[in-house]
């Protein structure tokens, strides 16, 4: 193992985004890489984003979180931020997000056939069983169906790209009501 | 045309074999994996991979349509089946065809004829090379015992729908046709729901003998060699070496014309295996059939004459010449063992988990093809070989002496491995005098001591 790779950043951003952490931290060789909740924090893109910083920044940040209060004072700023800039969530509760995933390999297709209107948008509350997008394999377009109920907080595949078996497509908060 | 990238459509050792040479020659790969294998050492080598879908290979290694529309969306312009899973699937060939991608191997057509059991050996009977002597479908007794006739005895008699070694019987005399027949026909009525049987010749002591060709697509075929496969275990190789010593130059010269001439004939392109049976002591030699791949077993062919077997597929692809047969020098003697996670004191049961020790020797004449390093997960899902230990020696004495060194240094810890039953067989003195045959491991692997 040498460090991270684009493919572990996309895939640790998706286990990010859906499991309702508030930040994280990870280094592996010298690559840290940090995933936080907070825009403040990260900086201009949206949730869930990331930064990798490489050696020799790593070394100085990577002694960091081995001081015990370190992890508690981060979550706890979070937690603050999170209540006063967006009000989304009630006041501790877990935040409770699924991501439907692609069932195999295929291009994604946000909506039934070009200029008509995505099957899901940011927002729109989907029941079990809606159809969010089409998977195509060798032009044959598959439908994916939700296998959750909730509000849609994410459309994180790009409509016409290759996703990958099990890879996140759409983000619904399913606690939302 | 040249590949700029290739699609890798298979996994484990295989898969890594065949990175290898493309980052040689500076292809960019594509490998597609499994769930289960996102971690692959394969994986890691590839330039990319991608995951087409869950662990079981019905829904990712064994979907054309997933394979072919990862290689197109991926910029792939060629795409390399390996050995087993798609491999011999015409219809993986053709979709490649349709989408323009190249594949690694013969064309649609010539997969299919060969891949029919019936049609291959009548284009081989015409090739001059005939299949072991038997009978089509016989509905009655008495249909049995004309068919004797013609093989003669003792005969074998099988259920059409075995395979593997099930449903079958061996015929001494014209009294036992009757009984045998009865009791087979209900046997497989009722294992696989079709009692038809036949009969072929049965040859006591055979040797698996094959040739390694590669064609150019427009008519040239090139034998590379022959190799002797006959250590198998329930019609599964275990030991595969090169040359085929034992065979008389002869017959050997026979199988290699045979070989030739029915893939020539085709105008077969790429790498392809031509097997026959050679009878011992009838002194005569049959055609079994043909596989339109490369196979677990070319790497004895390749230290034998210092060539590159995928590099040759993938040449012959692109329409590059294919070498001339007076430019392959044979050199030396190898053997190959196949280790695989199976139990020698359950059976040979496959035994899945994680390598937690791993060492294979590094010793001139020694070569380990393989997917497998300390930390390895070996999953329930597919095939259980860990590695080919590869021995080649300035002859065949000199390579077993090699192979027992090496096994003997050979330690996988975390998981039970064959490795007991390949140093027995590479000690044993039937193996070192090379009067093996192809039922020889069957009854000798009683031998084995059975270890706590």
């Amino acid at each position: 193992m040498t460090g991270l790779t684009s493919d572990d950043v996309r895939a640790l951003s998706a286990v990010f985004a859906t499991a309702g952490w508030s930040s994280l931290r990870l280094r592996i060789g010298e690559d840290t890489l940090e995933l936080s909740d907070d825009p403040a924090h990260a900086g201009s893109e949206s949730r869930p984003a990331a930064h990798i910083a490489t050696a020799p920044d790593a070394e100085a940040d990577a002694a960091r979180p081995t001081e015990p209060n370190e992890p508690a004072t981060a979550a706890a700023h979070d937690q603050a931020r999170e209540e006063e800039s967006s009000g989304r969530h009630d006041d501790g509760a877990t935040r409770t997000r699924e991501a439907i995933t692609a069932p195999n390999l295929g291009t994604f297709y946000a909506a039934p056939s070009p200029g008509e209107a995505p099957y899901v948008e940011v927002g729109q509350r989907i029941e079990v069983g809606d159809e969010v997008a089409l998977i195509e394999v060798m032009k044959l377009y598959t439908p994916v169906r939700s296998q959750v109920s909730g509000i849609v907080v994410d459309v994180v595949a790009t409509d016409g790209q290759l996703v990958e078996f099990g890879e996140p497509l759409v983000v619904v908060d399913t606690g939302a009501v | 045309m040249s590949i700029r990238r290739l699609l890798v459509a298979n996994r484990g050792e295989i898969a890594v074999r065949i990175i290898r040479t493309c980052q040689r020659l500076g292809i960019e790969t594509v490998l597609v994996t499994s769930a289960a294998d996102r971690e692959s050492m394969a994986a890691g080598l590839a330039d990319r991979s991608v995951v087409l879908g869950p662990a079981p290979a019905f829904r990712s290694y064994l979907v054309p349509e997933l394979v072919v529309h990862a290689a197109v969306n991926t910029g792939c312009d060629a795409l390399h089946p390996g050995y087993g899973f798609l491999s011999e699937r015409a219809s993986l060939a053709q979709l490649c065809r349709d989408e323009g991608i190249l594949f690694v191997g013969p064309d649609p057509q010539t997969i299919d004829s060969l891949g029919d059991k019936v049609q291959a050996r009548t284009l081989a009977a015409a090739a001059g090379t005939p299949s072991v002597p038997g009978s089509g479908v016989l509905a009655t007794v008495r249909e049995a015992q004309e068919a004797t006739r013609h093989t003669g005895f003792p005969a074998l008699i099988k259920a059409a729908a075995g395979g593997g070694g099930r449903g079958m019987s061996v015929l001494n005399s014209v009294e036992e046709i009757a009984p045998v027949f009865n009791r087979l026909s209900k046997e497989a009525k009722d294992a696989f729901g079709d009692g038809s049987l036949y009969l072929e010749r049965f040859i006591p002591k055979a040797r698996h003998v094959e040739v390694q060709v590669v064609g150019d697509g427009h008519g040239t075929v090139v034998p590379l060699g022959l190799r002797d496969c006959s250590v198998q275990r329930r019609y599964q190789k275990v030991v595969e070496e090169s040359g085929a010593i034992s065979v008389p130059e002869d017959a050997r010269q026979a199988i290699i014309d045979g070989a030739v001439a029915l893939l020539s004939g085709l105008r077969y392109r790429g790498a392809g295996t031509v097997e026959f049976l050679h009878d011992v002591q009838a002194g005569e030699s049959f055609f079994i059939e043909v596989n339109t791949r490369i196979q677990v077993e070319h790497p004895v062919t390749e230290e034998t004459t210092g060539l590159d077997i995928v590099e040759l597929q993938l040449r012959a692809a692109v329409d590059d010449p294919m070498p001339q047969v007076s430019d392959i020098a044979h050199s030396g003697h190898a053997i190959e063992f196949r280790i695989n996670a199976e139990d020698p004191n359950a059976d040979f049961r496959p035994s899945p988990g994680r390598i937690t020790h791993w060492r294979v020797p590094a010793a001139p004449g020694v070569r380990v093809d393989t997917h497998c390093a300390e930390g390895t997960m070996i999953s329930p899902y597919y095939d259980s070989m860990l590695a080919k230990l590869i021995v080649t020696g300035k002859d065949r004495p000199d390579a077993v002496a090699r192979a027992c060194v090496a096994l003997d240094s050979s330690e996988v810890g975390g998981l039970a491995t064959n490795l007991p039953l390949l140093r027995f067989i590479a000690a044993h003195p039937d193996f070192r005098d090379d009067t093996i045959h192809t039922r020889w491991l069957e009854t000798a692997v009683a031998d084995l001591p059975q270890t706590a």
